[in-house]
């Protein structure tokens, strides 16, 4: 009877003293859930679908809820107004229009930069031959619609030289659409772009390389508020995220026939797209702070009605360093 | 009459004020701007230049004035087609037995689901954006017309028989006069369907109008000149549902004296 006593004693240290032991050794990483916004078979988010796919998320513990796809950047940022959303792969101009109307945000980590390309018919040889023709873009305010901006006015043009489609049709939409003859050209995000070339229905007239050679294309922002109160959670998925951006340099192969799975095109247009992205998680804040510069001058030039106004950031260096955050990618 | 109007003031008033006060509460003006927003943006809209070939006009008139011609042109096209169609489907019963099971088919669809064909069919820009207004308001005018002849009195018909009228008497003098006031109902209840389709028209591929600019400003983040684009559309709608309400009343002077 007596033996039986200690012995249960025995027993019950044994596994107190387990339970406490594996609680010391491996501390719990952070535990939680996090709804993360993505844009329509974007390859800039190849990362994030990397991360998703091998489980990197899982590893940090973390459980994401994928909300989307959206049309474009603009779209995703009103849900992360809504409160639909905690973090999302996105493009810097709607990131920062958001930051400009007071949306508490922050940019975290970079995820790609260059990466779109402007497409046109065999009418259209060179950026003069623009002029009056129909230009599809994504919505006002996307990285595309805003450097088609940029391009248009090196050359002495404006929006208004053409006749600009913004946010009618979707990326994905446009090759076919070129197809018809409905349109000229249009400018996307890849592998929109790769596809019209693919289908035989298009030509590049201008990367966005051209336009700016390591322009900052996408990035992962937050809602402030949620990453005050979960950091760890932050933290977890930018590791995951950095992890992803390593694994497609470290195999190529797989990592492209994740971007087939993900974007559901076939290998031939991944493979046309993916060098003209360039994956890296730093923040590119010269390259930001001279976005928003960039976007305010194109709505003063009149043509459109101003995306951001300089009254809404009188001080781009205070604005930039508001918007980005660098402590959770050195953390 | 005067009791009348103080209380819409009042009622107006009482609205914007509650507006106000919700839109403090909220305190997000990226959501929820306050009526005062409203206002600046209305300003901003009226004085900045207008879309590609009305720059003159402004913004805000300027997308109207477009709106207006898209809408125009659908419901001139719609008013002919469905007032031709409808006098022959209501006169001559063969026809009318012949052509109504597809109109029944064709009539419940919501002008929504033909977005994608009309892309398809009409390119960007005018075309398709007409070809929606038009199916909104055809089928009102179609089926107004077909009641306003059917209705005509059996005794007035027989009567000009009687007197010798031949069958193109009989349309023109007794059929569609009497026919008149149910074609007018049928006009600004299709002019109305019609206005309505006009946001989701123009968002098959235009790049301007006022359902442009409502979706344009949504997607740039300022839901101020949304709500002036909303505003516009009810504003316009208004005006012109009182305008077609008087020239019916016009041309319907004979039936308060009958």
């Amino acid at each position: 009877m007596v033996s039986g006593i200690k012995r249960a004693i025995v027993l019950i240290t044994v596994i107190l003293l387990l339970i406490i032991c594996s609680g010391v050794h491996c501390a719990p990483p952070p535990e939680g859930e996090v709804r993360i916004g993505y844009l329509l078979g974007d390859l800039h988010h190849l990362p994030f679908f990397i991360a998703l796919e091998k489980g990197f998320f899982k590893d940090e513990r973390i459980n994401v809820k994928v909300i989307g796809p959206f049309d474009a950047g603009t779209a995703e940022m009103d849900a992360l107004v809504a409160n639909q959303l905690d973090m999302g792969y996105v493009g810097t101009p709607p990131a920062l229009i958001a930051a400009a109307r007071k949306v508490d945000l922050s940019i975290i980590a970079g995820v790609n930069a260059e990466g779109s390309a402007l497409i046109v018919d065999e009418t259209i040889n060179n950026v003069s031959d623009l002029r009056g023709k129909k230009i599809a873009t994504p919505l006002p305010g996307s990285i595309q619609y805003v450097m088609l901006g940029m391009l248009l006015a090196e050359n002495n043009m404006s929006y208004r030289d053409l006749e600009i489609f913004p946010g009618t049709i979707k990326p994905p939409d446009m090759p076919g659409v070129l197809e018809t003859g409905h349109i000229n050209g249009y400018i996307a995000w890849e592998p929109y772009a790769a596809k019209a070339v693919v289908m035989g229905v298009g030509k590049v007239l201008v990367e966005s390389h051209d336009i700016w050679p390591d322009h900052p294309c996408c990035v992962l922002v937050t809602r402030n508020d949620f990453a005050e109160e979960n950091r760890a959670i932050v933290q977890g998925v930018i590791r995951a995220h950095k992890r992803a951006i390593k694994f497609i340099g470290e195999n190529p192969e797989e990592a492209k026939s994740i971007a087939v799975k993900y974007t559901k095109l076939d290998a031939k247009t991944i493979e046309e797209a993916l060098p003209r992205i360039k994956f890296n998680y730093m923040v590119n804040v010269d390259g930001t702070r001279r976005f928003v510069k960039e976007i305010v001058s194109l709505g003063e030039t009149g043509v459109i009605s101003p995306i951001i106004r300089s009254e809404e950031v009188p001080d781009i260096d205070i604005f930039i360093s508001k918007v980005i955050d660098l402590s959770f990618l050195e953390g | 009459m005067k009791k009348r109007r103080l209380f819409r003031i009042l009622s107006i008033a009482i609205f914007l004020l509650i507006w106000e006060f919700a839109a403090l509460l909220v305190s997000k003006p990226q959501i929820f701007p306050t009526p005062i927003d409203v206002l600046i943006a209305f300003k901003v809209l009226l004085l900045s230049t207008g879309p590609p070939r009305v720059e003159w006009a402004g913004e805000l008139l300027g997308h109207s004035l477009i709106s207006l011609t898209r809408v125009v042109a659908g419901f001139c096209i719609a008013s002919l087609s469905g007032i031709l169609l409808g006098i022959v489907m209501g006169w001559w019963q063969p026809i009318r037995n012949l052509i109504e099971p597809i109109i029944e088919i064709l009539r419940p669809i919501p002008p929504l689901a033909w977005i994608p064909l009309a892309m398809l069919w009409f390119g960007l820009g005018f075309e398709p954006a007409v070809f929606l207004i038009w199916l909104g308001a055809f089928f009102p005018i179609l089926l107004n017309t077909i009641l306003g002849v059917e209705g005509t009195s059996k005794n007035l018909i027989e009567t000009a028989k009687t007197l010798g009228a031949k069958q193109r008497e009989l349309l023109l003098k007794v059929v569609i006069p009497s026919a008149t006031p149910a074609i007018m109902t049928g006009l600004s209840v299709g002019f109305g369907v019609g206005w309505m389709c006009l946001v989701a028209a123009e968002l098959t591929g235009c790049n301007s109008g006022l359902g442009f600019m409502i979706m344009y400003y949504h997607w740039t983040m300022e839901p101020a000149k949304t709500i002036v684009g909303m505003l516009m559309i009810g504003f316009i709608g208004l005006l012109i549902f009182m305008i077609l309400k008087r020239i019916e009343n016009k041309l319907l002077a004979w039936r308060e004296e009958i």
